[in-house]
């Protein structure tokens, strides 16, 4: 076997996508950009990859001690930081990859992009590089093959926790050959933050106020369905219509008119009153913002069109609206009761706009089809949504992107993440088949775009005009499920102490071992009360409620939590700085506890008067 | 003798130091502390060329000399890894073979 067949051999065992792409690549975009790429003998009997390019001529390794070099590469990075992301441009033959390997800790995640997919192939057949396709702490995206793969990754794997402790590094000279492939694997890192520090922002904005709606929209549950109920009534030789308040919407009313039932008509919370003002009545709503203004939704009193939501979505909303209630994500917290009354606890998870969301719910519900209205993530002038309504922000979030006629327009940062979502998922979900009807605005690649007349009657057929199933509305939780969802959250809330006196004793472990530090005391207590610390961290963790505790804690943890990672390899500060973001942890826990314990009693009040 | 052994010492000390920063694509910082190397490298000439205890006619003396273009000409073509690698491997080799 050479050491293609044993490197694709390793590749089908470990990255059966990566293999599978490869099978499938287009040789005539992955061979001929470099003029010439060979291996030479180095001094000490290794191999150095050396390439031509553009008429100039790169060394990629030292001539004399490949590893050697790499070694003394690696040192300027530091790796005394638990869960490190290491980003990597380029894999060269591997040999600095594994310089970073030889530092990398159980938990670390080193993800390489490699933007010659030409030189990838000449390093799979003159490289033994199984040790790096077989580990699988190494993300490998090929530019031409999966280089989808390091944007993915890259987004999920930075967090809170390891956004200060990151590596970024290149391999020597890969910048100066592949200039534009560098530029986008550092505008991939950028853009990356910036997705986690929105996410952040958004956790710490909405923390308690997504404990406080959950539980005042616990007693809505008895009388409302989840999405998979509605997935059931859902004809299928229908489209979905996710109706965004972009300005683009103004000019789109009569078509909406015309295509009530022959598609679910689904309107985001934000344009209902635009909608109903102007004849049109969707046929489901969607409502996601924990905080949104009731102002925002409707100033109607009367709105009983079925309402999809979460049920960590604005409580106040809840109230106003008459209608049936869709839980499209009920919460960790309550997945276990719906396990128990043998029901599929609805999660679909959230994307970070009410459109996004809605979007996510069409593919729940079933549809292949969804056509877009008004989801213009662009300025119509100075207009942000439909009805001329300027929404004022900072100016700093305003960017330029690519329009749907190819000239630039005028965006956000905000609705620029939520372009990224949606060619994401179109990316990762080819089956389903996006319509961008809007005749203006941010070009959505991965959409096909028509107007919605046409998008009608291409993808509706049949001559049933829709609505929402009338069994469906009238359907609520049987008493004896009402009964099961009582003693659930009393269960929960019987909890609530046993996890307080847990975070108690976490607290006084923490003192005991912050005092011990700052007098530099070294005993076998201090082991015996880390192996406590590790009992408590794990009960806690294990309680169903923590999920919901994690909201609030991650809202007033977050300085705490960017660092409980970082160390700087002085073992005494390094474990003064652990205990002392521990304690404060436990701290936000117990605040957490002082917040659930009145909403849940009050819930399971609301719940059982109902009864 | 011993003003040589120290120039020796400290002229591998500061290869090493300008080595490292070139292998680590320092490139900037590895230039400014190549200066002080070249300032080592250079003292270390011209103590050598007026020692009695060297042979100005040995191997050492052309040897120091031969890698010294080499590792010019790599500095010339702006290659600072293979003038690190002349250096660390050839220069810094011969110069502890003095010691």
């Amino acid at each position: 076997m050479d050491y293609y067949e044993k490197n694709m051999a390793c590749i089908k065992i470990h990255r059966n996508n990566l293999y599978q792409s490869i099978m499938n690549v287009d040789v005539s975009k992955t061979s001929n950009r470099l003029d010439a790429i060979s291996s030479i003998v180095a001094r000490d009997g290794q191999l150095a990859l050396t390439i031509r390019y553009q008429q100039a001529d790169y060394r990629l390794n030292s001539l004399f001690n490949p590893a050697q070099e790499a070694n003394r590469w690696v040192e300027q990075y530091s790796f005394h930081s638990i869960n490190n992301v290491i980003a990597m441009f380029g894999l060269g033959n591997g040999v600095f990859a594994r310089a970073i390997v030889s530092h990398m800790s159980k938990g670390d995640t080193l993800i390489i992009y490699e933007p010659c997919a030409e030189l990838f192939f000449h390093v799979m057949h003159y490289y033994d590089i199984t040790d790096l396709l077989g580990n699988n702490s190494i993300i490998i995206a090929i530019e031409d093959i999966n280089e989808f793969e390091f944007h993915n990754m890259i987004r999920n794997k930075i967090s809170i926790t390891n956004m200060k402790n990151n590596i970024k590094c290149i391999h020597p000279n890969y910048d100066r050959i592949f200039q534009e492939s560098n530029l986008h694997f550092w505008r991939e890192i950028k853009d990356a933050y910036h997705s986690a520090i929105l996410m952040i922002n958004t956790n710490m904005l909405f923390g308690r106020v997504y404990l406080e709606n959950i539980f005042r929209n616990l007693k809505y549950l008895s009388m409302s369905s989840t999405i998979y109920e509605l997935r059931e009534t859902i004809p299928k030789n229908i489209p979905a219509i996710v109706v965004a308040a972009g300005p683009s919407l103004s000019n789109q009313l009569d078509s909406l008119r015309k295509a009530k039932g022959k598609a679910v008509i689904i309107a985001v919370d934000r344009i209902l009153d635009f909608l109903l003002d102007s004849d049109v009545v969707p046929d489901l709503i969607f409502s996601l913002d924990p905080i949104k203004p009731v102002e925002y939704f409707t100033r109607r009193q009367d709105v009983t069109i079925p309402l999809l939501s979460f049920l960590a979505s604005n409580n106040k909303i809840y109230e106003i609206h008459k209608g049936k209630k869709i839980i499209c994500n009920c919460s960790e917290f309550i997945i276990p009761f719906y396990k128990e009354i043998g029901k599929e606890a609805p999660m679909i998870m959230s994307s970070g706009s009410v459109a996004t969301a809605a979007f996510t719910a069409c593919v729940e519900l079933g549809f292949e089809n969804i056509i877009l209205v008004g989801q213009d993530l662009a300025f119509d002038g100075e207009a942000t949504h439909a009805g001329g309504i300027e929404e004022k922000i900072a100016t700093n979030t305003e960017i330029m992107v690519e329009g749907i006629c190819g000239e630039m327009v005028k965006s956000r940062y905000d609705w620029k993440e939520f372009l990224t979502w949606y060619e994401d998922f179109l990316t990762l979900n080819p089956h389903i088949n996006a319509i961008d009807t809007k005749d203006s605005g941010a070009k959505i690649k991965g959409t096909k775009l028509m107007t919605l007349e046409e998008a009608i009657d291409t993808y509706s057929h049949g001559d049933i005009a829709f609505s929402v199933n009338k069994e469906l509305l009238s359907q609520t939780l049987s008493i004896d499920n009402i009964d099961k969802l009582i003693i659930y959250l009393q269960g929960e809330a019987n909890q609530l102490d046993l996890i307080e006196d847990k975070a108690k004793e976490g607290i006084r472990l923490c003192d005991k071992l912050i005092l011990d530090n700052r007098r530099n005391i070294h005993s076998q207590q201090i082991d015996n009360n880390l192996r406590k610390i590790k009992k408590v961290n794990t009960f806690i963790e294990e309680q169903k409620i923590c999920a919901l505790m994690n909201y609030y804690i991650t809202a007033v943890t977050t300085q705490k939590l960017a660092e409980i990672y970082q160390f700087k390899n002085d073992i005494k500060e390094d474990s003064l700085n652990t205990y002392l973001s521990a304690k404060s942890i436990y701290k936000a826990i117990i605040e957490a506890i002082d917040i659930i314990r009145p909403l849940l009693s009050e819930a399971i009040d609301d719940i059982a008067s109902a009864i | 003798m011993s003003d040589i052994k120290d120039l020796l010492r400290e002229a591998i000390a500061s290869i090493e130091r300008t080595t490292g920063l070139f292998y680590q694509q320092n490139t900037r910082e590895g230039y400014t502390n190549l200066e002080q190397t070249l300032g080592s490298l250079s003292q270390l000439a011209d103590l050598i060329n007026t020692a009695d205890s060297i042979d100005k006619d040995s191997l050492f003396i052309s040897h120091f000399n031969d890698i010294l273009k080499e590792a010019l000409q790599a500095l010339e073509q702006s290659d600072t890894i293979l003038f690190s690698d002349i250096l660390q491997y050839s220069l810094k080799e011969l110069l502890e073979s003095e010691l």
